[in-house]
This record gives C-alpha cells, structure tokens and sequence, in this order.
C-alpha cells in the first residue's frame, strides 16, 4: 500500500464522504458540496491523494451539449481501503477505560 | 457574460498560469469546473479557491531554512553551560567576562577571515545563511527540472528556471545536442562544468572553515592576554588572581565552543549540502548524455531519475504525468 497522506481532519472528511459512494465519479464542486470544504482546501488534498495514488480522475463528457467536460475523481482500490481504515479509527470509542468498535 | 463571471474567469486563469510546472495537468480541471458553475457567484468562490490552491502549492515547494542547527546551537549552550552551573561552577565569571572576550575574540576573528576571503566570493554572513538554508534543491525543484527538460525538447517552449547555473547547463546541453558533438565529449565536458559549479558553491564552505580557525586561535590569543595582564597582580590576594585568571580562560572556552561546536559544524553541513545538491546538476548531464546516445527525451528523463537518491526520488504519479506530458509534446 502506498505511503499513508497527513491524515489532517479535512483528510479524513475528504476520504469518508467519498467512501460513502466510492465507484461514483464526482467532481470536484459536488465533492466540496459533499464535504463542506472549499475549493482552497480541497485542490491540495486531491492533489495529494492523487499523488499517493489514492485517488483517480478522468474526463467526463457533459449530460447536456454544449456545456464543458469536467474533470471527475473516485477512490482507486487503495484509497478505498486507506477509506475504510479511517473510518474505523474515527468509530473507535473509549468504554470503561477499553477501545472498542462501534458497530455498524 | 456579467462581472462575477467576468472576474472568475480572470482568478482562474491566474491560478491556472500560477500552478507549479508539475501541477499544470490540474489546470485545465479547474478551469473547466469553474466553466461548469452555473451559479456566477459561486463560480467566482470556487475561483478565489482555485487561487490559493495554487498559491499553497507554490508555498509547500518553498524551502525554509531549517531549525534545526539553531535548535542544535541553543542545546549546545544549555548543555556546557547548563552543566558547568550544576556543578557549582561560577556563571558570574563566565557573564562578566564574556562581552570583551566575544569583541576580541569574535571581531579579530571575522577581520582576520575577511583577509583571507577573495574579492567577490562569499561574505561570512553569507555563508552563515547558506548553510542554515541547507541542501538547495529539494523534490520539488527535481520534478519541475523534469518538466524543464522535457518542454526543452520543444525549440519553442521558453526555459524559464531560477537556478542561472542549471540554466546555463541546459542551454550548453542543448546546444552541444544540435552540434552533434559526441556522447563522450559531451559528458566530459558537463562533468567539468558542473565540478566548477560545485567549486564555486564551496568557497562558501572554505570561508567558514577560515573563521572557524580564526575563532580558535583568537581564543587562544585572548586567553594569552588575560594571562598576561594576570602576571601584573601577582601581588594581590590569591582569590583576586584566580578571579583574573578565569576570566582569562573563558576566553579560550568561547573560542573553542564557537571554533568547533558551531562554525565547523556549519561549514560540515554546507559541504553536505553542496554535495547533494551536485544530483541536481548531474540530473540534467544524464538526460544529455541519454540523448546524445540517441535515448529520446522520456527515456533520457527516465534514467535520471532512476538515479536520484530515494528522498528526492518522483512519486508514480509524477512518473506517470511525465510520460504523458512527454506524449503529448511529442
């Protein structure tokens, strides 16, 4: 698996909510809708995971002609499972003094 | 088209043109995805965004002196000095002592070291502030020079590149290329070219080792003086003699702390740096040399950077857009 990102909080929220569809291509301004991050942040992190080779990303034609191509990301298989690893460490709650995993 | 849109068009088109050399594949995204916004406003937000995604990009690949030899220095003060005080050693002294020690000892030792450095080489401040910088070119500056050499390929793509030497090695290269000059002589003659970078980037190097001795022998002098003007109390009490004679001996402490816990350390760490950042140089030779066997231009930027250090080696991804930036040029 490659080289774990900076698991920052906007990190981890980028990776959850694209786990919640992780075959759907999106764009990056559905993403941002998704996420509630702005296009300052969530550039470099894209970046980043596409760097890591946790994230891919094409060109996809427009439903309605006339309008501009746009450039669509999903989770590739390693980001899907960095994904799920994260949102593991986020379910982890403390009781009675133990770790445990909240059950889905 | 109204002035929200107006204006985003102009943000992203600046935050497009502003995306460092390995960055420019996310350019035509973010142009095409601020096209897409219906809304203009919003298209205006996601464009400012689209800006300081550039500028954060440009920032991440600036290098900042690193801390750590201040770190290392404050430690080294602590650590002698913090020691000697809980032994019971007398700080007094040592702080009474030290502003006319450090004037002689320091100020003789920088006029000393100004004899010794040739007209137009580098200053001691100068080379102080090289060798906290550290190593010049970090992975950043090895992916654009990847970029560089492949959009040179292309006679109409300006070369437009901060390091004045590598320019020069780029422009030699290029230009021994359309000559035809053989793959010997042109990896002779750039191996040559880049020894006499390095040489000039070392004088930097050799004017801290001279104030570092200059700082050690001065030490020495400034203790010889203490002594000296010692001799003349001979007669006074012996805890007055004793309190003269150690103030004359921080002297000799100050000189040899400076000489060898801080500038010989610093000039170690420049040389270090000069010498890694001889991979910098030795990248573009590979590529020249590569093409000048005949190699096209992917494959020469290839084998460069198979033989970069793994710290400064390009990810798969940048791999990756390499090639198909060198695709697409070809």
């Amino acid at each position: 698996m490659p080289r774990r990102p900076n698991m920052s909080k906007q990190t981890r929220l980028l990776l959850e909510t694209m786990l919640e569809e992780p075959l759907t291509w999106r764009h990056g301004y559905e993403i941002s809708k998704g996420t509630g991050l702005k296009a300052g942040t969530l550039y470099p992190l894209l970046m980043r995971l596409a760097d890591l080779g946790y994230l891919a990303s094409k060109w996809k034609q427009p439903d309605q002609p006339g309008r501009p191509p746009r450039h669509v990301y999903r989770l590739t298989g390693n980001g899907i499972e960095l994904a799920r690893e994260v949102a593991q460490e986020n379910a982890k709650v403390p009781t009675g003094g133990k770790y445990a995993l909240v059950p889905s | 088209m109204n002035l929200a849109r107006h204006m985003a068009h102009g943000l992203v088109h600046h935050a497009a043109r502003g995306l460092p050399w390995a960055r420019t594949a996310w350019a035509e995204p973010m142009r095409q995805e601020v096209d897409s916004i219906e809304d203009d406003l919003a298209a205006l937000r996601w464009a400012a965004g689209c800006l300081v995604a550039t500028y954060s990009e440009r920032i991440t690949t600036m290098r900042l002196a690193s801390l750590s030899p201040v770190i290392g220095l404050v430690a080294l003060l602590v650590f002698v000095f913090g020691g000697y005080w809980i032994i019971g050693g007398h700080i007094d002294v040592i702080v009474e002592a030290l502003p006319h020690e450090l004037t002689i000892i320091v100020l003789a030792a920088l006029a000393a070291t100004s004899i010794l450095t040739s007209v137009g080489g580098p200053g001691i401040w100068q080379a102080v502030t090289l060798a906290l910088r550290g190593r010049r070119f970090q992975n950043a500056d090895y992916r654009d020079l990847a970029f560089v050499l492949i959009n040179a390929s292309n006679a109409s793509a300006p070369v437009a590149f901060r390091d004045t030497a590598a320019v020069r090695l780029i422009d030699d290269g290029t230009a021994m290329l359309e000559q035809q000059i053989a793959p010997d002589q042109i990896g002779s003659l750039l191996h040559a070219r880049i020894a006499g970078i390095l040489a000039g980037h070392r004088r930097a190097v050799q004017v801290l080792r001279n104030f570092g001795r200059s700082l050690l022998w001065f030490g020495g002098v400034a203790f010889l003086l203490g002594a000296v003007h010692t001799l003349g109390f001979f007669t006074e009490p012996l805890e007055v003699i004793g309190g003269m004679f150690g103030a004359s001996a921080v002297g000799l402490v100050v000189g040899l702390m400076a000489a060898i816990g801080i500038v010989q350390p610093l000039a170690n760490r420049l040389d270090a740096a000069i010498a890694d950042d001889g991979n910098f140089y030795e990248f573009i030779r590979t590529v020249f040399l590569s093409r000048s066997a005949g190699s096209d231009v992917a494959l020469a930027v290839h084998m460069a950077c198979n033989g970069l250090p793994e710290d400064l080696a390009l990810n798969q991804n940048e791999r990756d857009t390499l090639a198909s930036v060198s695709v697409t040029r070809a």
